[in-house]
C-alpha cells in the first residue's frame, strides 16, 4: 500500500501541495481530478519518489519512504508513466520495453513482453519503430507497457487519455480494465471524471494544491453537483 | 598524398579517442569535461612509466587505461557526483581545477622536460603503400582507432549499458523511473571516457613529446570535433574528427600558417549556420 499523510510540497519558496493525504491499495483504481495546476502532476511525482515532501510522510507498506529515490520507489514496486510519456525517441520500441526488465525482479506481479504486446497489439506491429517515430496513442501504450514490465504493484498515471483519439481512448480503457483484474493498484490523473467514472473504486479532487472531495463510487454518485463545481472555472470564481 | 592521408587519419584518431570520451560525458552527466586533455597527458606519462618499468609496450598500452579509469571513476563520485544538481559553472570550475591539479601532480612527479617512448619493437618500420613509404606506427594507430570506434559502436548499439546510455541522453529521469541506477551509469561512463583518453595518450606517446601542455593543445582540437560533431553523438564525433585530421594534415603540407585560422573559421561558422553540429541527423534531438 502506498499512502500519503498530510505533505507538504514546495518548489523552492513556493508551496504548491498543501497537507494532502491519500492511499491506495493493490487493486484499486484511485482517480485523482482537478483543475489545471491543482498540484496532480506534482502529487503523482511525489509518490514516484521525484520530489521530496518538506512535511508529512510517504509510506510504503507500512513504513515511512520520505527522502528515497525514484530508482528505490520503482523497485518496491511503484511504475510512474508521466504526463509526457517520456518514449526513448532513439530506442526502438522493443528496446524501451526491454530496457524496463533490465532490473532484475521478482515477485506476482511480473508481466513479461509476450503479455504486453497481447495486451497492446499496435506495439507488436510497430517493434522495430524508433520511438520518435511513433503516434501520440502508440506512445502512451509503449509508456503503459514499459511501466508493466518493471512489475508495479501500484501504476501512478499522469493524463493517460489526454488528446487521444476516441478509439485510442477505448483501448487503453480496456486495457486498464486487464491491468487492474491483474490486482495492480493505480492512481490516475485527469481533468475530469469521464474515463475514470468508468473504472475508479475512489475519487480525490485537488484544487490550490489541497484535497477538496474524496468518496467512493456510491458517494461519488450521490454528489455529482459538487464534483462538476470543483472540476470547472465556475467553482473556481466562487472559491 | 597518400602519407598526407594517413598522417591526417591517424591525428582524426585521437582526436575521435577524445571527442568520443568528451560527448559520452556530456550526454550522461550534462558535464563539459575540461579536464579530458589532462586526463589524456596522465595517460601518456602513465604508459611511459609502465614502459620504463616494464619494457613492455603492450603493458603500457594495456595499464594506462585500465589506471586512469579508475581515477576517473574516483574523481566522478568524489568530485562531480555533489555538483550534479548545482550550477553548470561550477561543475566547469571543478574540471578546470582538476587540470590544474593533475598537471601539478605531474609536474611533481615526472618534473618539466619531455620525455619519449621508443617506438614498440616491430612497430618502428616503415612499409610502401600505393608508392609512399607508410610507418607501420601509424597504420597501427589507425587499426587501434576503427577497433575502438567498433567496439564503441558496439557497445552502444547493442548492449545494455549503450541502450540505458541512449535512453539517459534524452530522458534521465524516466531511466530512474525504471529503477535503473543513474548513478552508477554516470560513474562507468566517466571512467570510460577517461579510459579512452588515457589510451589516446598511450598510443600517441611513441610518436609525440609527452609533456605537461600536451593535453591543452590537443583538447581545443577535440572542442572543435565535438562542436562540428554536434554534442552527444558519436557518428558526427567520428565524421568531425576525420574532417578536422584531413585539415590539418593537408594544411600542415599546404597552408601552413593558415591551420589554425581556417580551423577556428570553420568552427565559428558552423556555429553560426549549424549550432546543432554538421553532422548531426536530428536537429531537435535534446542532448
Ligand atoms: N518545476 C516547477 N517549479 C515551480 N513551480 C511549479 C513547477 N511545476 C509546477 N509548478 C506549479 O505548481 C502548481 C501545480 O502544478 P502541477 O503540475 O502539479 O499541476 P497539475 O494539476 O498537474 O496541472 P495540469 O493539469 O496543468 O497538468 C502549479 O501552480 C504550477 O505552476
Ligand atoms: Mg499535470
Amino acid at each position: 500500500m502506498l499512502a500519503l499523510e498530510n505533505i507538504d510540497v514546495f518548489y523552492g519558496a513556493a508551496q504548491v501541495l498543501h497537507g494532502v493525504s491519500f492511499s491506495v491499495a493493490p487493486g484499486e483504481v484511485v482517480a485523482l481530478a482537478g483543475r489545471n495546476g491543482a498540484g496532480k502532476t506534482t502529487t503523482l511525482k511525489t509518490m514516484a519518489g521525484f520530489l521530496t515532501p518538506a512535511s508529512g510522510r510517504l509510506i510504503l507498506n507500512g513504513g515511512s519512504v520520505s527522502g528515497v529515490t525514484p530508482e528505490y520507489m520503482n523497485r518496491e514496486g511503484i511504475a510512474y508513466v508521466p504526463e509526457d510519456r517520456q518514449i526513448f525517441p532513439t530506442l526502438t520500441v522493443d528496446e524501451n520495453l526491454s530496457i524496463a526488465t533490465i532490473v532484475r525482479r521478482s515477485g506476482p506481479n511480473l508481466w513479461t513482453k509476450a503479455q504486453v504486446l497481447e495486451l497492446f497489439p499496435r506495439l507488436a506491429e510497430r517493434r522495430t519503430a524508433y520511438g520518435q517515430a511513433l503516434s501520440g496513442g502508440e506512445q502512451q501504450m509503449l509508456a503503459i507497457g514499459r511501466a508493466l514490465l518493471t512489475g508495479p504493484k501500484i501504476l501512478l498515471l499522469d493524463e493517460p487519455t489526454e488528446g487521444l483519439a476516441p478509439i485510442i481512448v477505448n483501448a487503453i480503457i480496456d486495457a486498464f480494465r486487464e491491468i487492474a483484474a491483474n490486482g495492480v493498484g493505480m492512481v490516475f490523473v485527469e481533468q475530469n471524471f469521464r474515463v475514470p467514472e468508468l473504472l475508479s473504486d475512489r475519487y480525490v479532487i485537488l484544487d490550490s494544491g489541497s484535497v477538496v472531495w474524496s468518496g467512493d463510487r456510491a458517494e461519488f454518485a450521490n454528489s455529482r453537483d459538487t464534483v462538476t463545481r470543483l472540476l470547472t472555472d465556475l467553482g473556481r470564481t466562487q472559491a | 598524398m597518400i602519407g598526407t592521408i594517413l598522417i591526417g587519419l591517424s591525428v582524426a584518431m585521437l582526436l575521435f579517442l577524445l571527442a568520443a570520451g568528451l560527448t559520452l560525458i556530456f550526454g550522461m552527466l550534462g558535464v563539459i569535461n575540461f579536464a579530458h586533455g589532462a586526463l589524456y597527458m596522465l595517460g601518456a606519462f602513465v604508459a611511459f612509466e609502465v614502459y620504463n618499468q616494464t619494457q613492455s609496450f603492450c603493458a603500457a598500452l594495456l595499464l594506462a587505461p585500465i589506471l586512469i579509469a579508475f581515477l576517473g571513476a574516483v574523481i566522478e563520485f568524489f568530485l562531480l557526483r555533489p555538483l550534479y544538481d548545482r550550477d553548470h559553472v561550477e561543475q566547469l570550475l571543478m574540471t578546470f581545477g582538476l587540470i590544474l591539479i593533475l598537471e601539478e601532480a605531474v609536474r611533481l612527479i615526472w618534473g618539466l622536460g619531455y620525455r619519449d617512448l621508443p617506438l614498440p619493437q616491430g612497430f618502428d618500420g616503415s612499409i610502401p603503400v600505393m608508392g609512399s613509404d607508410v610507418a607501420v606506427y601509424r597504420i597501427f594507430l589507425l587499426a587501434t582507432g576503427v577497433a575502438v570506434g567498433a567496439g564503441l559502436f558496439w557497445l552502444i548499439e547493442r548492449t545494455r549499458l549503450g541502450m540505458v546510455l541512449r535512453a539517459a541522453m534524452s530522458h534521465p529521469a524516466m531511466v530512474r523511473a525504471l529503477g535503473i541506477r543513474v548513478d552508477r551509469v554516470r560513474t562507468v561512463v566517466f571512467a570510460l571516457g577517461a579510459a579512452l583518453a588515457a589510451l589516446a595518450g598511450a598510443v600517441a606517446a611513441p610518436v609525440l613529446p609527452v609533456q605537461v601542455g600536451m593535453g591543452f593543445t590537443i583538447i581545443v582540437d577535440c572542442f572543435v570535433v565535438v562542436i562540428l560533431g554536434g554534442l552527444g553523438n558519436i557518428r558526427g564525433a567520428i565524421a568531425a574528427a576525420i574532417f578536422l585530421g584531413l585539415l590539418q594534415a593537408f594544411g600542415q603540407h599546404f597552408f601552413p600558417a593558415w591551420i589554425e585560422v581556417v580551423t577556428y573559421t570553420t568552427l565559428i561558422l558552423v556555429l553560426l549556420i549549424r549550432p546543432q553540429g554538421l553532422f548531426s541527423l536530428s536537429a531537435g534531438r535534446k542532448a
